[in-house]
């Protein structure tokens, strides 16, 4: 009897960190019904007991490499970058949630266990060694999601962001499981390497297999919201509740760019040609909406989530480089793309209080005058979005361009500069505001040390990867020589 | 080319599938949609019959038919506005263009791209005669973690549809 | 023997006209069955190929296609109705709190 269990522990070792945080998303809901509403916080730091632990484990567990459970699951060191990634937006998550849950009246143990449920599928998705995970995967990631947007239940917006984020995300899973169904149907697995292996003996030329890869690229351009994809994107971020955009901008779309460069820079390599022509076409017009729509947002959350459209696009450039460098810098982006996004998010959720709900951009005006702290915090995220140095947006977009220009692709590297250099208007308008002007009327800021704490870790990251990017990048080179 | 019985009745299901799906989409009444997406499932589970996927076949009428389409139907007569069904849903203009664009392209890049397509295609001795206990290993054994995936996807289904739609506590 | 193509293009025509429904109708109920109509044009492809390779793994994709469609449609409609509920209507265009 002690054997089989220890057997069966053993066998589970490669999803350890998946294991960890399901079971403490399933105790999770199971203590709420105890605590019967009260003292939800402490749930909030019980699950970051769980992203700690499985942190550790991926951790521990980075010397293990290969695949698992026929092959359904891949450990390696690529997935390995990304769950980190994963932590530390779901971590983040569930700091700046804490008390901004409080204040919208919908502090509920679910929310949490919702949350895990969400970082577990993502991880699946960049472990996934199979196409049936991915979707899976992607799959159990999005409906936790799909909830969490519409979590105020009594609250229009939020319903409507859910119900749009859901159908937008549905159609897309529709494309993308036809776009599976042709390629099991050419090659005959679901199998990633058995996919590949097919691909480097067969014909090329197939229109089916083209047809399939659009396919794939489309639902895919939903899941990171690349143009022309990203029709209710603002809404939904708008909508949701601010702590579920921020977890949003961060978690999926990291997702969605570790699915895209697995399946797209590993499997379906030998469509290299065709997939980089489409992708910086894809790219181009992605920097370009999400930076010119964002000039003329009033709404903060609005002006962000096209701000996201726009890095999306940034790190699509880096997707169609392709090759080694292109991969890891791409890897680098996103990982530094979730710290200064959730970070500004971060600050955005300090305006939210009884009787306000500071998501204009009017209400930042004169924020520099009533809370130095804040103001200071927000500059540096805005400075880091915009891509200034020595902040860590700077070294993502550097590494980024300077693959694209490796690659060959000079014209995509100089427009997405041009992009970022339209980026700095809105991004300076806020923070003109926050400096130049005087306060609307006296307010105070919500705070809360889990809200510090989350401010405290992205503006640390921030700067210290901006100002001293090897070892990262280093790792994120490490972690992408398995790949390809 | 003779046809035969089968072929006959395959045209049959075919068309009990499709004709119903332009009913879903065009027809301008919910629940004229709705009763037409019962057909097309229908369909859907005759095809798979054909394809020698009982399990799935069965499947197929339990879950869609009994599971989805119910709970749609339940949905449409819960939310208030059955009285304006009739109201005219399609969207006009510029919009309905580029969907008519959009699926004469896709609908031409299927044509085109299936016509000379060359699919992976093999005869395997170890598929079963019947499908259901080839189904029942794999799934508990080389499918065992999607199988896993699955239940926990489920749970937080359950969990997340309770919490957006239970009244409130007080 | 029915050819694999004839499936295909059957599939090929549902997938279509799902796609025509979610781009066209503005009823939130008429999108959610065209994307039900999209997911079974990919399982009627994945259950033909499984059927021509002789190979289950497109049957055991299509249990699972059909598992997380029923939970999809689960979650959607649950929001449907407390958006009714808050808002009273079942029209996407009418969503419009928010917009631009």
């Amino acid at each position: 009897m002690l054997t089989s269990v220890q057997e069966i522990l053993k066998q589970l070792v490669p999803i350890y960190p998946e294991f960890v945080l399901i079971a403490f998303a399933l105790s999770v809901l199971v203590v709420d019904m105890f605590l019967n509403g009260r003292y939800t916080h402490l749930l909030g730091w019980y699950s970051l007991i769980g992203i700690v632990i499985a942190a550790s484990m991926t951790i521990i567990l980075g010397g293990v490499q290969g695949a698992f459970f026929s092959g359904t699951v891949l450990l390696d060191p690529f997935s390995q970058f990304f769950k980190l990634v994963f932590y530390l937006a779901c971590g983040l998550g569930i700091l700046i949630a804490m008390k901004y849950l409080d204040i919208e009246d919908i502090h509920r143990g679910e929310y949490y266990a919702l949350m895990l449920f969400a970082t577990a599928g993502m991880m699946l998705m960049a472990s996934a060694g199979d196409l049936i995970t991915i979707y899976l995967g992607l799959e159990l990631m999005a409906l936790s999601i799909y909830v969490l947007a519409g979590f105020m239940r009594k609250d229009s917006r939020s319903n409507e962001a859910g119900i749009k984020y859901l159908l937008l995300g549905a159609f897309s899973s529709g494309i993308m499981l036809y776009g599976m169904s042709l390629l099991y149907g050419l090659a005959g697995t679901t199998n990633l390497d058995g996919i590949l292996a097919f691909l480097r003996t067969a014909d090329l030329k197939n229109p089916v297999l083209f047809l399939s890869m659009v396919m794939l690229m489309v639902s895919f351009g939903f899941k990171v919201a690349a143009v022309p994809f990203h029709m209710w994107v603002p809404d939904v971020y708008e909508g949701a509740p601010t702590s579920v955009t921020a977890f949003m901008s961060a978690g999926p779309k990291v997702a969605g760019f570790a699915v895209l460069l697995r399946v797209f820079t590993h499997t379906l390599d030998p469509l290299h040609a065709d997939i980089s022509l489409l992708l910086s076409g894809l790219a181009v017009l992605t920097m370009a909406v999400g930076n010119v729509m964002a000039l003329s947002q009033t709404n903060i959350k609005r002006m962000l989530a096209y701000s996201s459209i726009a890095h999306a696009g940034y790190a699509l450039v880096g997707v169609a480089a392709g090759g080694q460098e292109g991969a890891a810098s791409v890897m680098l982006y996103v990982l530094i793309y979730a710290v200064m996004n959730m970070g500004a998010f971060g600050v955005v959720i300090m305006l939210r209080k009884a009787g306000m709900r500071g998501e204009e951009i009017s209400d930042f005006a004169g924020l520099g005058k009533t809370n130095k702290t804040a103001a200071f915090l927000m500059l540096i995220f805005l400075f880091s979005l915009t891509g200034i140095p020595p902040m860590a947006g700077f070294v993502g977009k550097f590494y980024i361009f300077k693959s694209a220009v490796q690659a060959g692709m000079i014209w995509l590297a100089i427009v997405g500069v041009l992009f970022s250099a339209i980026s700095a208007y809105f991004y300076l308008r806020v923070i003109m505001l926050m400096y130049m002007y005087d306060p609307k009327e006296e307010f105070g800021l919500v705070q809360s040390p889990a809200l510090a704490l989350a401010l405290a870790i992205s503006v640390t990251a921030v700067i210290v990867i901006g100002v001293y990017p090897t070892p990262v990048l280093e790792f994120a080179r490490a972690s992408v020589a398995g790949l390809l | 080319m003779e046809i035969g019985m089968r072929d006959i009745v395959f045209l049959c299901v075919a068309l009990l599938t499709t004709i119903p799906c332009l009913i879903v989409v065009f027809s301008r009444n919910v629940l004229y949609s709705a009763f037409a997406l019962f057909f097309t499932f229908l369909g859907t589970s005759g095809l798979y019959f054909f394809l020698d996927a009982e399990f799935l076949a069965i499947t197929q009428v339990v879950v869609y038919i009994g599971g989805v389409s119910v709970l749609l139907l339940f949905a449409i007569l819960l939310t208030k506005n059955v009285d304006e069904i009739r109201k005219t849903n399609m969207i006009s203009g510029p919009r309905m263009a580029l969907a008519g664009a959009a699926a004469l392209a896709l609908l031409g890049s299927f044509l085109y791209a299936l016509k000379g397509a060359r699919w992976a295609m093999n005869g395997n001795a170890a598929y079963p005669a019947t499908t259901i206990k080839g189904l029942g290993d794999l799934l508990l054994s080389k499918y065992l973690l999607p199988f896993e995936i699955v239940s926990i996807l489920l749970l937080a289904v359950l969990v997340g549809s309770l919490v957006i739609s239970r009244r409130s506590v007080q | 023997m029915i050819p694999l193509s004839w499936y295909v293009l059957l599939s090929a025509a549902l997938f279509t006209i799902g796609v025509v429904g979610v781009l066209t109708r503005r009823n939130v109920f008429i999108i959610l069955m065209s994307i039900e109509l999209m997911l079974n044009a990919a399982n009627i492809n994945l259950v033909a190929f499984s059927h021509y390779l002789q190979n289950l793994t497109g049957q055991i994709f299509v249990i699972f296609v059909i598992t997380v469609a029923a939970a999809e449609a689960a979650v959607a409609l649950a929001l449907i109705i407390l958006l009714a509920r808050n808002r009273g209507t079942v029209y996407v265009d009418e969503f419009n709190i928010m917009k631009g």
